[in-house]
């Protein structure tokens, strides 16, 4: 079935066809329409949503329901997300898998409603306390954010880690087709058992405690070792990325994720037509980030340029991955202003007259 | 271009009224007439009728919408003067009226001042999104919008669309969705509205029902153009 959602509907329903049944959550703008959504469709499918009386009280909550093994999600934006950071780590620390969707606005603080990409470093880098990783996935459009979020829980589950779902204010807002996918496979082996999860007796369970809590130090350093492991196993199978543009030589190599990826895609065309060659790589976990992918990218041109809808955040890791090798570039816009292609065009065509010049 | 003196575009969230209202205005302000469009959009946060400002100033549509930093805000903001806008008999108004029926409650609220008997009320209508997908779905969601004894409704407007996968055959099945709708809720008008190059294809073909062709005026600066196109990721993991 094709139908003309809305960001935040596709999201919501997403969910439900991956089998999601329980929602807590919040209200704020501009992600409204996902808490909307599922208030209206959850009791239809025999799920349950609740307005929580925060974002703290909501993170508690789906600690609560993940811990029974049930798809859990919860939706938020920026200064949202903020107040769940307790609990996020609190999931973290406590091997549950859950879903977080955060649709961010600009900041910092109370900032606007308009689309940012401010909450870069929040959403890979921790956030919250403590020694932990979220898995970070990052859609262009409305058919990928529901393709996306229907991962997410198989993600969630196979590593027993909170999934972010992480766009900008415009994938929550905007309308594209979309088409919900039957017969979809989960994209990770699935424990249909989850012994983990405390579930009750039932004639025979083994107890299951949910916790977070480890006070002998040699017990938390071998909890955080084991933690450690499943990051880096992320790192090892679940990077993904996408690239566009010319696979041969190039004078730039243009960064992005989400929305500003359709931007940059649209500028290229402009900048091909105007003789300059450009490819772009467009990140779609943001953790595990694709290091390598961006590094082999960008031996193949002069310079790199990394837009992003912040001061610049993602454009530390390209500076990691790149690694010196070629000069790295940022051009960014805060406050909710939109980058367009008419203003990537002739940073990308000075850079190339500078770099030309030495 | 036949209405009443005001028109009232509401619906289902997302159904295009923003982009309907800005149409009617457009279109009769270029008639010669002084029109006003009043931002009623109480609900949504963005990418409503006041994103195309520069299109109704050019057109010389007076847009009466939050201002300032008001302009971007997620604030449900009823400016004052919408009152006397409505009691002015010199006026011609068409109303953006946002987000489903808790936003058709603003209506309610300017009851004594609507004229209902020279007012059209319009139902916008796309059967391609989630909530109006069936005759019945469609049906039950325009009872809960009309929550004010100051609404009678008048028509409804068919904008069933994808996008830029919309084509003449699925403007055509819309119009038909459309006028199932309106015959269970006692309608007799029907308007349909599609962008301008499929209306003039149904036009040549002959198609019966009266045409709102569109011009689109909100749209992201990423969203594709006849003619460029984006090519295949060459590596997607």
């Amino acid at each position: 079935v094709r139908k003309l959602m809305k960001g935040a509907e596709a999201i919501a329903e997403a969910a439900i066809r991956a089998g999601c049944r329980l929602f807590f959550g919040y209200p704020i703008t501009p992600q409204n329409e996902i808490p909307e959504y599922m208030s209206r469709r959850l009791p239809e499918v025999g799920g349950c949503f609740v307005q929580a009386e925060s974002e703290v009280a909501a993170s508690n909550m789906i600690y609560g329901a993940a811990g029974t093994g049930e798809r859990v999600m919860t939706s938020s934006s920026s200064p949202g997300i903020s107040l769940m950071m307790e609990g996020i780590s609190y999931l973290a620390g406590a091997e549950l898998p859950v879903v977080i969707v955060n649709i961010m606005r600009a900041g910092p603080g109370l900032g606007g409603i308009l689309p940012s990409q401010g909450d870069y470093f929040q959403a890979t880098k921790g956030g919250g306390h403590g020694d932990y990783r979220l898995l970070v996935l990052a859609p262009w459009s409305i058919q990928e954010a529901y393709d996306l979020v229907q991962d997410a829980f198989d993600l969630a589950d196979y590593y027993r880690n909170p999934v972010m779902v992480l766009g900008d204010a415009l994938i929550g807002q905007m309308m594209e087709p979309c088409e919900f996918r039957e017969g979809r496979k989960p994209c990770k082996p699935l424990d249909e058992k989850k012994e983990w999860a405390a579930r009750g007796y039932k004639g025979g369970r083994k107890r299951a405690i949910i916790n977070s809590l480890f006070l002998d130090p040699v017990e938390l350093e071998k909890h955080n070792q084991k933690l450690f492991a499943k990051y880096e196993e992320m790192k090892k199978n679940d990077v993904r990325y996408a690239c566009y543009g010319s696979d041969g030589e190039c004078d730039v190599l243009i960064v992005a994720y989400g929305t500003v990826a359709r931007v940059a895609v649209r500028a290229m065309e402009i900048l091909e037509e105007e003789g300059v060659r450009a490819r772009l790589i467009r990140p779609i976990t943001l953790f595990p980030f694709p290091y390598d992918a961006v590094y082999d990218a960008s031996m193949k041109v002069k310079f790199v340029l990394c837009a992003e809808l912040s001061t610049g955040q993602m454009v530390e890791d390209v500076r990691l991955a790149v690694k010196d090798h070629r000069p790295v570039f940022f051009y960014g816009r805060q406050g909710g202003m939109l980058i367009s292609p008419e203003e990537i065009v002739p940073e990308v065509k000075e850079l190339r007259q500078k770099i030309k010049e030495g | 271009l036949d209405f009443r003196r005001h028109i009232v575009v509401f619906g289902e969230a997302g159904s295009g009224k923003s982009e309907i209202a800005i149409n009617l205005a457009i279109q009769l302000a270029r008639t010669g007439e002084h029109v006003t469009l009043v931002d009623l959009d109480l609900v949504k946060p963005f990418l409503r009728s006041r994103g195309a400002l520069e299109a109704l100033s050019k057109a010389h549509v007076t847009l009466v919408a939050p201002e300032g930093e008001h302009a971007s805000s997620d604030l449900p903001i009823l400016l004052p003067q919408v009152r006397s806008l409505f009691q002015d008999t010199q006026r011609r108004i068409v109303a953006d009226v946002g987000g489903s029926e808790s936003g058709m409650r603003v209506i309610h609220a300017l009851k004594d001042v609507i004229p209902s008997d020279e007012t059209d009320f319009f139902l916008v209508l796309n059967s391609k999104r989630p909530f109006t997908d069936t005759i019945e779905k469609a049906v039950a969601c325009a009872k809960r919008m009309l929550v004010s004894p100051v609404v009678k409704l008048t028509g409804v407007i068919s904008n069933t669309h994808l996008k830029g996968e919309t084509d003449a055959n699925m403007v055509k099945e819309g119009a038909l969705f459309a006028m199932e709708v309106a015959e269970r809720l006692g309608i007799k008008r029907i308007l349909v509205a599609g962008k301008r190059k499929i209306c003039e294809e149904l036009q040549r073909e002959g198609f019966e029902m009266p045409l709102l062709p569109l011009d689109i005026y909100i749209s992201l600066s990423f969203e594709a153009k006849k003619g460029r196109k984006v090519g295949p990721p060459f590596v997607l993991r």
